[in-house]
């Protein structure tokens, strides 16, 4: 069985041929099925934008993404819509929830455009809010709940649909360390129980410490990758020094 | 939870702004069918003369009313759209298919489309009856009772709608057609910088563009003409495009030049603002181009009427007599009995009785119709031109009570107050006379002009032209002459002129009754004209028969001896103002309501794009006061700066265009001045409150993002 996700040597450019800019340059990895996978580096090193390109929001400038053996960089709008309809949970940093909906039915929403069924709804989005702890303000608009909450709302919309692949851009990057770590531990428990793949850039070592494996990219090419031998801690340590030294390298 | 009940959730919670759309699009087609459906009604077209000037005019405001609500449109749409890009974005983000979302858009802007056209057209037909209804009960001699439904109107109205429509649809396709996600997510993120960081020298070539500009369209052209006896011609309007582009100028040196200087506290204290400014350059300043032009517009159309009837009514009032009456010998026309026998049965007495006869010789003229390659008036001397009258000194005199004497070989034009020489027109055109008939001949020279406005007829120029001539000269020219080229003047006074009204319809029913067909002309109509363009030509431009309406005066029909019955014409001036005014400020209130739009779609616009930036300052430790501060800064700037420009603007080009017309700035153009200062302030008013409006909105938009 091949890998879940195999990236091959994919670029993006932004601009004209007079002022290119390479945000992803020749980037080449794959991911498990099942693995919590981290995407760490300084701002601008292209880790978002080849977030974007794996979540099929973005397109490749050059170069192939496969999901399951599926080339998703050559799927037509309509394909790739219902793959990530299928396949994808995003959590933006952003959040992205609709203002208009309460928490509650953004939730729903990701269930709704599945077609699934009244009575599955409910009671998957109320597992899910009790998973996560919001099923207090399920009835809130997401202007009246704090960031952390918002963010676990928007974790909850995209896992409630059991994705095979949760993609994740900085979702603790606006939170508080109790909030994040709601967060993070409402990732480990998707991994565990539902199987889910991760994908996750980050900022925050301590939230990357939770993965299994870290990619460190610099300048739009992967610099470094690091495995998770057990003991978060001890991954944490060795995360803030590899980051240590490649902001010194950078200073350099 | 099924899609479409989402849908529908997301438009009630939503409601605000498709309630803006609605409003904007029924709002437009309520302009523009209750304009239409009251030009088109009878009631209007029997006032406005057909292939007359006026009405050529009319459709022209109409074209200027339908750009109008398109600018409108659009800009609604496009705030309709921005609104939703979020909520379209997440959905795509889920996994929502665009065909899917595209469609709902499409089905429910066609369905908004469609009801806000069916309110509009059935709001513009009753807006319109009622309107005219109005007019017809104030001025019931005005206008005809109008009709309830014009079908030309609705039709009119139908074919616009459905043009809005599709100018929306083509909107929300281009919308839907930016299939980056990325994009649509991070709407709010994008910047339209201004390219560069403008010098000094941008902002002193738009400021000289704009004046030069001005100053050379309405300045040096009219005075080089004068001068130099030439048209400039049409390309001096180009100039009025380096004014737009001077304009322009100063509009991005304003938004986007802000340096530390002389005050450097002032400048840290603003500096979000600026920056904020700075990127979001090139659509606010067209924001501001286009806010700015519809300002100069609605005040053009405020404005243009009033001065014109100010102008006509105060020529009326110069008129030194009540009852003007002119007609050839020939015909069985109203004679002092007939006239007197009338007023007894309205109850009136005439006064001031007098009448003087008037003889039509063919005279010499300067043909001034064609220019030559370089522009210059090309003048040819006919000596047989045009068919002029002439009076003798004592009949004259008698009739006007004027103490002219004139020599002999000489002659005076008789003008009115408000009759000038120009470029085209000379008072000494005249050195020749002839009676065709009894083929006597003579040279005369000018003496002058003698003011009697009662005598003039129409310009008073051209084939129009009316002279004095000695007694000898007159008994001379008079000689054989047939009764169809002596014209009888009738002038007269009425002892209670405001109360006359009904005598003077019932007269004018009477000279229209007994009108012989020979004096059913144009009012250009010229024998010698007619003769000689049927002999060059082949056909002769102003040998259509007019058909006077005996019972409409106001009815505007170019008749050569439309009689001058000063009560009629004060009534038929207002109610033609009246109904130019109202059309005019139709026109007015569409660019107005476009203004309103525009600035407040562009508040909005302020709001939402820089949610981040707020968010981010209020990180930062702005409180509420200060992000009020910031976002009022930049709500102000798409108010202020447009609206003072626009005012400025028209308060300098306007004086000018009066001014240029004729050469003088009468105590009329003051008022139009005057008035014009007073709808400055209105407007500024009205900005004002659409900027409260905006500032309420967009706080809520800014304070709720910011959790504030």
């Amino acid at each position: 069985m091949g890998p879940y996700i195999n990236v091959c040597d994919v670029e993006k450019y932004y601009g004209s041929e007079a002022g290119m800019t390479k945000a992803v340059d020749r980037v080449s990895f794959q991911v498990a099925e099942g693995e919590f996978v981290g995407v760490m580096g300084a701002s601008g090193s292209g880790k978002t934008t080849l977030l974007n390109m794996l979540s099929t929001i973005d397109r490749v400038t050059a170069g192939h993404i496969y999901y399951q053996n599926t080339d998703i960089t050559l799927l037509k709008p309509n394909r790739l819509a219902r793959f990530r309809k299928e396949n994808l949970g995003f959590v933006f940093q952003e959040y992205n929830l609709l203002d208009t909906l309460t928490i509650g039915e953004n939730i729903a929403l990701a269930m709704t455009l599945q077609k699934k069924s009244k009575k599955v709804i409910k009671k998957d989005s109320e597992e899910m809010m009790r998973l996560l702890g919001i099923w207090e303000i399920r009835d809130k608009f997401p202007y009246q709940v704090s960031g952390g909450q918002k963010q676990r709302c928007a974790c909850a919309r995209a896992l409630v649909n059991h994705p095979k692949l949760l993609l994740a851009d900085e979702p603790t990057g606006n939170l508080d360390s109790r909030s994040s770590e709601a967060v993070i531990e409402a990732f480990v428990t998707a991994k565990k129980n539902l199987g889910a793949t991760i994908l996750m850039v980050t900022h925050d070592s301590l939230s990357a410490s939770y993965c299994d494996r870290v990619i460190l990219m610099r300048d739009g090419v992967v610099c470094d990758e690091m495995e998770n031998k057990g003991g978060r801690r001890k991954f944490f340590n060795e995360l803030m020094d590899a980051l240590r030294k490649l902001n010194g390298d950078e200073q350099l | 939870m099924t899609l479409n009940k989402i849908f529908t959730k997301l438009r009630k919670y939503n409601k605000k702004n498709y309630h803006q759309l609605k409003f904007c699009f029924a709002f437009a087609v309520m302009l523009v069918a209750s304009f239409i459906s009251t030009v088109l009604n009878p009631a209007i077209q029997n006032v406005l003369p057909l292939g007359g000037d006026s009405r050529k005019f009319v459709y022209l405001i109409f074209a200027i009313a339908v750009v109008g609500c398109f600018v409108f449109i659009i800009y609604a749409a496009q705030l309709f759209l921005r609104y939703r890009s979020r909520e379209i974005g997440v959905f795509l983000a889920l996994g929502a298919e665009k065909k899917q979302l595209s469609k709902a858009l499409y089905v429910e802007l066609f369905r908004i489309g469609t009801a806000c056209t069916l309110v509009g057209i059935l709001a513009g037909a009753v807006l319109s009856y009622l309107v005219l209804w109005l007019f017809w009960v104030l001025f019931p001699f005005g206008i005809e009772r109008p009709v309830l439904v014009s079908a030309g109107g609705i039709v009119v109205a139908v074919l616009l709608s459905a043009l809005m429509m599709m100018c929306m649809m083509i909107l929300a396709v281009l919308f839907m057609k930016r299939t980056n996600i990325i994009d649509i997510l991070n709407e709010q993120r994008t910047n339209e910088t201004v390219r560069r960081e403008p010098g000094r020298g941008y902002f002193i070539t738009g400021a000289a563009g704009l004046v030069l500009g001005l100053v050379i369209t309405v300045v040096v052209a009219p005075i080089y003409s004068r001068a130099a006896k030439r048209t400039l011609g049409i390309w001096v309007n180009l100039f009025y495009i380096v004014a737009l582009f001077g304009l322009y100028r100063v509009l991005v040196y304003s938004i986007s030049v802000h340096r530390r200087g002389k005050k450097p506290q002032k400048y840290y204290k603003n500096l979000i603002s600026f920056g904020m400014l700075k990127f979001q350059g090139r659509s606010v300043v067209w924001n501001m181009l286009i806010v700015c032009l519809l300002i100069v517009c609605s005040l053009f159309a405020c404005l243009y009427t009033p001065e014109r009837y100010l102008s006509q009514r105060e020529a009326l009032d110069e008129i030194p007599v009540d009852y003007v009456i002119s007609y050839p010998l020939s015909a069985d026309e109203l004679d002092r009995a007939d006239i007197e026998r009338l007023a007894e049965q309205y109850g009136m007495a005439v006064t001031d009785y007098r009448e003087g006869m008037f003889i039509r010789l063919l005279g010499s003229g300067v043909n001034r119709e064609d220019v030559d390659d370089s522009g210059k008036i090309i003048e040819i001397y006919e000596k047989e031109c045009y068919y002029y009258s002439f009076i003798d000194e004592t009949t004259f005199r008698a009739v006007t009570g004027e103490e002219l004497s004139v020599e002999d070989g000489t002659y005076w034009l008789i003008r009115s107050s408000s009759m000038y020489e120009n470029i085209y027109q000379r008072y000494d055109d005249l050195d020749y006379v002839q009676n065709v008939d009894a083929g006597v001949e003579k040279h005369l020279a000018y003496a002058g002009t003698v003011e009697y406005s009662g005598l003039v007829m129409g310009s008073g120029f051209g084939g129009r032209s009316r002279y004095v001539i000695s007694d000898a000269d007159y008994a001379e020219l008079k000689h054989q002459l047939p009764e169809q080229m002596c014209m009888k003047s009738i002038l007269f006074n009425v002892e209670d002129l405001e109360a006359s009204e009904a005598f003077a319809r019932a007269l004018y029913r009477e000279f229209c009754n007994r009108a012989s067909s020979d004096m059913l002309k144009m009012s250009l109509y010229d024998e010698h004209q007619e003769e000689a363009a049927l002999r060059t030509k082949g056909y002769y431009g102003y040998a259509d028969l007019v058909t006077p309406d005996p019972e409409h005066s106001e009815e505007y029909c170019d008749w050569k001896y439309m009689p001058s019955f000063k009560v009629l014409d004060i009534t038929n001036a207002f109610v033609s103002f009246g109904v130019f005014y109202m059309l005019f400020i139709y026109v007015a209130v569409i660019c107005l309501a476009s203004v309103a739009v525009i600035s407040y779609t562009r508040s909005m616009t302020v709001a939402v794009k820089n949610r981040q930036i707020f968010e981010d300052v209020r990180k930062l430790g702005g409180d509420r006061d200060y992000i009020r501060r910031i976002l009022a800064d930049q709500v102000r700037r798409v108010y202020t700066l447009p609206t003072v420009m626009g005012c400025i603007i028209m308060l300098v080009w306007y004086p000018l265009i009066l001014w240029q017309n004729d050469g003088r700035f009468t105590s009329t153009d003051c008022t139009a001045v005057v008035v014009e200062l007073v709808l400055c302030v209105l407007i500024a008013l009205y900005q004002y409150a659409i900027y409260k409006i905006s500032m309420r909105q967009g706080e809520k938009v800014v304070m709720k993002d910011a959790g504030m």
